[in-house]
């Protein structure tokens, strides 16, 4: 049953169905071929949907748009001028560390990058040229699903189940995150002297940084106390989703007094549509998950596994193997629905910590993001610069290769990952 | 709201303009009660850890009537979903064949997700339908309730589906926000 529910699901999807309503028909023809009552169909796609948790993913989408309505790119932006100065690939640090600032609100690569291209790369491409900028700012992007609030992680907690917190999730990207900003900053820094591209910006002031701060720590308020009350054990990270998006509006209503009340529809709007494309694989795939268990898949998977190796490095290198495949494939919401329940119990078989696998998952597809032929981030600054897929993979790939390096280090080297974690108590 | 959901299907003439009229309507009624939705779930949420911090108390049906408006705000925005487009796909095969082909390709497939839907549809209302004399755990509301966002959803994907059939307007492509 198992092969004939994969077989229709990656049939129907090649054919251009979205991949949904694919699984829906796999989980379909899965029903018929057991004989299984169709009453399980709605309810287990509403019980998969009918949870608490998965109320982050709108709540932090709806914060997230909030805050950019309220106008805090133009700070953030100002900010990272400031404690950049004036140094040889300046405009790219600037748009590294206004990543990093984004990042801290929103979990989502493709509205950064949509976010950050709109309002960089017309001052980047003067300096830089076209390919390099739009690279520069897809690289800044993906540091969204890194840095917490983290749409991705979310969804990974979410579908690896009691094993693995959203708290904890935050908190394992966070060193990783901060290195990757180190290591793209330098990637910048040695590029912009190799092709000696000119100084840009002002020179470094503590006077400048201080007015730029007093302007944004109203920005950087958010995550610390919604990311620092979920892993305080203040509220849980649902609590905190909702009142992070009572924040946004506090501060675009009373601070910046950029938001107005019309705003609003339209950005509930956008967070329940795109929770709505996510929450479609959910209810689907858990329809799919459950017939492929009843039919003992993932006993069959992990036995298969456990005879190939029984090394947990050997099956981390392995998954990562895989998830480079599917990175390139299928995009990464939909393979954390399908993948994830099939890999974290074997992960947990293996003895591997959940949050370090957890972490190496996400970064793998966050990976996948900038490779193609599908890479979403690509698609974006392709649609916002013009640029051709061709030319901006020419000049991202030396970010992706630090990417993938810094992937294997954390795979090698698990303190990197779980040492804050560890700290906070996860 | 016209921002978003783009006025195509009410300026839509032909034979076909009342069903477009009809599913415009729908759309807009489902967009504006997903915007109450949203409001309600972010009031309670926050209200509760306002009440546990300041007050000491709580709601105690703050938790269920959350996740039920949660239920009604996913199931009603799949079809704005399907409407935008949005819903992820792979266009790895599809992108690279004719423009006829891709055009028959996605008649035939969103008439299988259509009639899928159908079947989701039924059997959600046939589930309220026995279920209906259960109360939630918090309140005296028939817990259906949750279903009957699956039906209405299902149905109202359905329709979205059924008029890409009728039209051959490709809609599916890839973009999602949430990564």
């Amino acid at each position: 049953m198992s092969l004939l529910i994969i077989f229709i699901f990656f049939g129907v999807a090649l054919l251009g169905m979205p991949l949904a309503f694919s699984l829906g028909l796999g989980a379909v023809a899965g029903l018929i071929h057991s004989d299984v009552d169709f009453n399980l169909l709605p309810t287990r796609m509403m019980n998969a949907v009918n949870a608490f948790p998965l109320m982050t993913i709108p709540f932090f989408i709806l914060a997230g748009e909030l805050m950019m309505k309220a106008g805090i790119m133009e700070r953030l932006i100002d900010l990272a001028n400031s404690v950049v100065g004036r140094v040889r690939g300046g405009l790219g640090h600037v748009t590294m560390l206004a990543g990093l600032g984004l990042s801290t609100v929103s979990g989502a690569a493709v509205a950064d990058a949509s976010a950050l291209g709109s309002t960089l790369v017309p001052s980047l491409r003067k300096v830089y040229g076209l390919g390099f900028s739009a690279a520069i700012v897809a690289a800044a992007a993906n540091l969204g699903p890194i840095i917490p609030p983290s749409g991705a992680m979310i969804v990974y907690a979410f579908m690896a189940g009691p094993t693995v917190s959203v708290g904890g999730m935050f908190m394992a990207g966070v060193i990783p995150g901060l290195i990757l900003v180190a290591m793209m900053m330098g990637l910048v820094s040695y590029i912009a002297i190799k092709r000696n591209y000119p100084l840009t910006g002002e020179a470094f002031s503590w006077r400048r940084v201080g007015h730029e701060l007093k302007r944004s720590w109203v920005i950087f308020l958010m995550p610390v106390v919604v990311i620092g009350g979920i892993v305080g054990g203040a509220f849980t990270a649902t609590e905190g989703s909702a009142i992070a998006v009572v924040y946004a509006m506090a501060i675009g209503f009373f601070v910046t007094r950029t938001l107005k009340l019309a705003d609003l529809p339209e950005a509930m709007i956008r967070a329940a549509i795109t929770s709505g494309v996510v929450g479609a694989m959910i209810a689907f795939a858990s329809v799919v998950t459950y017939m492929l268990t009843v039919d003992q898949l993932p006993a069959q998977l992990t036995a298969l596994l456990r005879g190939m190796t029984q090394d947990p490095l050997v099956f981390m290198l392995l998954v990562a193997a895989a998830l480079f495949v599917v990175g390139c494939f299928l995009e990464s919401n939909a393979a954390y629905i399908m993948l994830v329940p099939l890999l974290h119990p074997i992960a947990l078989l293996y003895g591997i910590d959940p949050l370090h696998f957890g972490f190496l998952f996400v970064f793998n597809l966050v990976i996948g993001m900038l490779t193609p032929p599908v890479g979403v981030v690509l698609f974006v600054l392709c649609g916002l610069t013009g640029i051709k897929l061709g030319a901006l993979v020419k000049e991202i790939w030396p970010f992706i290769a630090a990417m993938y390096g810094l992937l294997f280090v954390c795979m090698f080297f698990p303190k990197i990952v779980l040492w804050l974690p560890r700290l906070l108590g996860y | 709201m016209s921002h978003l959901l783009p006025q195509s299907l009410a300026r839509h003439q032909g034979p076909l303009r009342p069903a477009a009229l009809t599913l415009a309507a729908l759309d807009a009624a489902a967009g504006w009660t997903i915007v109450v939705l949203l409001s309600t779930m972010v009031a309670l949420v926050s209200i509760q850890v306002l009440l546990r911090y300041v007050f000491k108390s709580s709601m105690g049906f703050a938790d269920e009537i959350s996740r039920l408006t949660f239920v009604w705000s996913i199931f009603l925005a799949i079809p704005l979903g399907i409407r935008l487009g949005v819903h992820i796909g792979m266009e790895l095969v599809t992108s690279r064949l004719p423009a006829a082909v891709q055009n028959v390709l996605v008649r035939l497939t969103s008439a299988i997700a259509a009639a899928m839907m159908v079947l989701v549809a039924w059997q959600s209302a046939v589930v309220a339908f026995d279920q209906w004399d259960e109360a939630m755990a918090s309140t005296s509301a028939s817990a259906a309730w949750f279903l009957v966002a699956v039906a209405i959803g299902s149905t109202h994907s359905a329709l979205h589906l059924a008029w890409i059939v009728l039209t051959g307007k490709p809609t599916f492509t890839q973009s999602v926000a949430t990564e």
